[in-house]
């Protein structure tokens, strides 16, 4: 979740020289930029409290029960972090941000009370009761797959990992899982997050989170290298990220990341050939002048070795199959995605090293996603002063992303109720 | 799948015995599971325990006929499995850690049952106790004829390939399979192959008993007005307490300093019952509270290990569940004032009997003190049994105990655990105790070595020596006027 090591801070404010990132500016931001309707949309999911029940209410003002017993935590300037924070409402949130100014927002679980009054109640019952399934990806965990940029920094190539990431999880959550709320959020200098927002996927409980994290982890990042096993025969749906990422694999990873060139990624790839090939490749591809060349020779080997035997009746190649998933293969922090409990930062907040909005993409386009010119803080700030309606240009394009979400949400919402009122109706009679 | 609670009249001690007979399956399970052994050779081991323990833990009726009995014992067998499992269920609905246990070994011996079970059977049970039947394919199905490829994507074989042969199962019912990647998933169903079923069952009995737990624990206050089945069920749950003859050791090879690896062995035939208990629960919960660290450690440094070992020992245990800096910083200093190394540089010297039967009556997760004193019955007749008592034995022990003889109990525990055997001043300070023991167990192999036995060295292990060699000369006179 934190991205933030003292070496990279340094980088980072290198870098982007148009930084302008003050408390001043956030204020503003908070109080004319900020989506509270439409994140209030969200995180109630439309279960609004009803107007005579919230006459009768002991607290006034609270629109959506759901909404209010929702955690949320800020961190604000200095590093003091504030945990079980919650709001009756839009406006509600809104006061607090703006008077707060916080400099990250971060979304918990809908607990059984509003979490502000944990200490009140005992520990025992205070529970964390529902949460959208959550993933995390971050490209420091591909630093040993990319040469172009190291850290914070990332750049079009780098993201071209993000955006394999993207497709294989949301393929495999939309299709093997059956979730069909799914917002993709760029977490606003070098990961991506995902939320499920569909009721089903709220309700699990952690064991079941576990099931599904562990169904799409495969322990590739592993420094040690080949210390995962993908299994025989091959899951279908590691036949379809095979598919897809096979595809990209020469693009990515010879020709835009130049991993041959790096005398420790030839010798992955010759790692997984028999002993006496590798040797003898290895010479061969010593001598080559580029990557590309080195690549050739490569392939050519593996079809020689597909001929002469062994591995020629398999409809896939072993090795061909291993050096796919080590490279493209998504890498989740899977720690994120299993438990109920686990904060993620929220849509919308400005990263403070790069100044960027976090904002949401559509996965179907992620390969266009323009990394290196993501809305910031001092874009909407000009925005904001040039807007006689109180319209921000930059944020369009997020914006209308996160509508499409919870679009979905309220047509699923209202496909429940009708599903409920029908079911009340016929135990009616 | 247990539904019926028990509507027998038994006696209380029945219903101890009928749980502690369970828990000991139980706690068995746990340890070989623990120790990754076979599945095989944990079916093996229960089934003979099911016989044993006059509880059909394995319910199989080819298992159950094998054991040759009369009709009449097989209901008994399976009468007891069903009180016996409703007990524990009380005793260990208390809290959040005992029902994790108890809901961990009892699935795990649901798994045995099931294990080779016939899929028509898993799936009468699915349907008759959990009221569910799954979906299952059809040739004329539409997900069948798009997916059939990916659907039996494990099945090499060509004749199991067929639609019969898969179940459609929402993929939160199984998700033990789900993670593993044993299954097609497509739009949150599972395609589950029949042989599969098991599991899905099992994750059932999971749930169902986790619920059952919770709502057994809303009886608790109704329960417990009965101050003696309180007693007991607070006795029973507490598993980690009680040694199960479990950790089979070898004894260690010879010379005369006592040394780490020697403690396993040695704490089951050698430490008295007051640093045995200690040193069963350290290796259970890997904690043990300020008293009982104290009485344990200054124990083992007199045993004549060195401050490094001993830190070593805490070490291994605490950091099982902490990280070395806790551990550090809040028992290091401890470890080394007891060697004398911080603080006023004292050297401590173990306990004797009298200090120890000194001490403040336990409190919850405590267990120092003389178990002689603070045990109440039926957790001491385990402890006894652990030193290989037999019945008529254990009443002698008991007996002192009842007479509030505590350090008289001691002696006569050693004597009779150790027939023959010199007790040097045991019953006035664990550690001569201690002392005595290894000294006899070199006696022992040392005239097993003269005579030139070549039995196996386990029929000399102290404790399960026949009773007829006893010595029944009675020390009681000199012992009562301590």
């Amino acid at each position: 979740m934190d991205e933030s090591d003292p070496q990279t801070q340094v980088r980072s404010s290198e870098m982007i020289q148009d930084l302008e990132f003050t408390v001043e500016l956030l204020k503003i931001y908070y109080d004319k930029a900020f989506p509270y309707d439409k994140m209030f949309d969200w995180l109630s999911y439309f279960k609004v409290s009803k107007k005579q029940n919230r006459l009768q209410s002991l607290e006034d003002g609270v629109d959506s029960e759901y909404f209010y017993n929702r955690e949320f935590s800020f961190t604000l300037e200095n590093d003091v972090y504030c945990r079980y924070l919650c709001f009756k409402n839009p406006t509600d949130l809104k006061d607090a941000l703006v008077s707060r100014t916080p400099h990250k927002i971060d979304i918990g679980a809908i607990f059984n009370i509003p979490p502000k009054n944990h200490l009140i109640t005992e520990k025992k019952v205070f529970i964390p009761l529902e949460k959208e399934m959550v993933f995390d990806i971050d490209m420091t965990d591909y630093d040993n797959v990319r040469t172009c940029c190291t850290g914070a920094k990332v750049c079009k190539k780098c993201w071209a990992y993000m955006a394999c990431a993207t497709q294989v999880i949301n393929n495999v959550l939309t299709q093997d899982f059956g979730f069909s709320s799914l917002l993709w959020v760029f977490s606003g200098r070098r990961g991506i997050h995902c939320w499920i927002g569909d009721e089903s996927a709220r309700q699990m409980t952690n064991e079941m989170r576990s099931a599904v994290t562990e169904y799409l982890f495969l322990a590739t990042g592993n420094e040690m290298g080949g210390g995962f096993d993908l299994g025989y025969p091959l899951h279908p749906m590691h036949q379809r990220a095979y598919k897809f990422l096979s595809k990209r694999f020469e693009q990515i990873v010879i020709i835009d990341q130049d991993l041959l060139a790096h005398e420790a990624h030839q010798k992955k790839f010759l790692k997984l050939l028999p002993q006496n090939v590798a040797n003898e490749l290895q010479s061969r591809m010593n001598r080559a002048q580029t990557s590309q060349e080195k690549w050739k020779l490569y392939k050519d080997t593996l079809d020689k070795l597909h001929a002469s035997g062994k591995t020629a009746s398999q409809k896939h190649d072993p090795i061909m199959i291993k050096l796919v998933f080590t490279y493209l293969y998504p890498r989740i922090d899977a720690n994120v995605s299993k438990g109920i409990n686990h904060l993620l930062k929220s849509p919308f907040c400005i990263h403070p090293k790069t100044g960027k909005v976090c904002v949401p993409f559509d996965p179907m386009t992620v390969d266009n996603f323009d990394i290196q010119n993501v809305t910031t803080l001092s874009k909407v700030i000009n925005d904001i002063g040039n807007s006689k309606d109180g319209s921000i240009p930059c944020l369009k394009e997020s914006l209308a992303v996160f509508q499409t979400f919870l679009n979905k949400l309220k047509a699923d919402s209202q496909n429940e109720l009708k599903k409920y009122k029908e079911k009340e109706q016929s135990t009616d009679f | 799948m247990y539904v019926e609670p028990p509507e027998n009249i038994i006696s209380l001690h029945e219903f101890q015995k009928l749980a502690l007979d369970r828990l000991q399956v139980l706690k068995k399970i746990e340890f070989m599971n623990d120790a990754n052994q076979d599945h095989q050779v944990i079916k093996e081991t229960v089934i003979k325990m099911t016989k044993a323990h006059r509880i059909a833990v394995i319910a199989d009726r080819n298992v159950l006929s094998s054991f040759s009995m009369t009709t009449e014992e097989r209901k008994e067998f399976r009468v007891n499995d069903n009180i016996s499992h409703f007990i524990c269920r009380l005793a260990y609905c208390r809290n959040e850690e005992l029902r994790k246990w108890f809901l961990t070994q009892e699935a795990r011996l649901f798994n045995i049952r099931l294990q080779d079970a016939q899929h028509e059977i898993i799936q009468g049970l699915l349907k008759d106790q959990c009221g569910i039947s799954y979906q299952v394919c059809q040739e004329s199905d539409e997900d069948w004829q798009i997916f059939r490829h990916q659907i039996t994507f494990k099945q090499l074989k060509l004749s199991d390939q067929i639609p019969s042969n898969f179940v459609k199962v929402p993929f939160k019912e199984a998700i033990s399979l789900v993670s593993r990647r044993a299954v097609f998933l497509h739009l949150g169903v599972a395609y589950v192959p029949v042989k599969e079923l098991t599991t899905i069952l099992s994750a059932h009995f999971r749930a169902k008993v986790s619920a059952e737990l919770v709502k057994a624990y809303k009886f608790w206050p109704e329960i417990i007005k009965d101050e003696r089945i309180q007693r007991m069920l607070i006795n029973l749950s507490n598993h980690s307490a009680i040694d199960f003859n479990i950790y089979e050791q070898k004894a260690p090879t010879d010379g005369d300093k006592i040394k780490l690896s020697d403690l396993d062995y040695y704490s089951r035939k050698s430490f008295p019952p007051c640093m045995k208990s200690l040193f069963t629960v350290l290796r259970n919960k890997h904690h043990l509270k300020h008293y009982g660290r104290l009485q344990l450690g200054l124990f083992i440094k007199g045993l004549g290990l060195t401050m490094e070992e001993a830190y070593t020992f805490w070490k291994q245990e605490f950091c099982k569940n902490m990280d070395n800096d806790k551990f550090e910083k809040q028992y290091g200093y401890n470890i080394r004032h007891n060697f004398g190394k911080e603080g006023k540089k004292q050297d401590y010297k173990p306990w004797n009997c009298q200090k120890i039967l000194q001490q403040t009556t336990p409190g919850p997760d405590e267990y120092h003190g003389c178990p002689f004193k603070t045990f109440s019955e039926e957790p001491l007749r385990q402890m006894l049994s652990s030193y290989g008592l037999k019945p008529d034995d254990m009443k002698v022990v008991i007996d002192k105990r009842r007479e509030n003889l505590h350090q008289v109990a001691c002696l006569r525990l050693y004597e009779l655990s150790h027939p023959n055997g010199v007790s040097d001043n045991v019953g006035n300070h664990p550690n001569a105790f201690f002392n005595s023991s290894v000294q006899y167990i070199k006696d022992v192999e040392k005239n097993k070595f003269k005579r030139g036995i070549t039995a196996p060295s386990t029929e000399v292990v102290v404790g399960t020596a026949p009773v007829e060699t006893v010595i029944e000369k009675p020390k009681d006179v000199e012992m009562d006027q301590i």
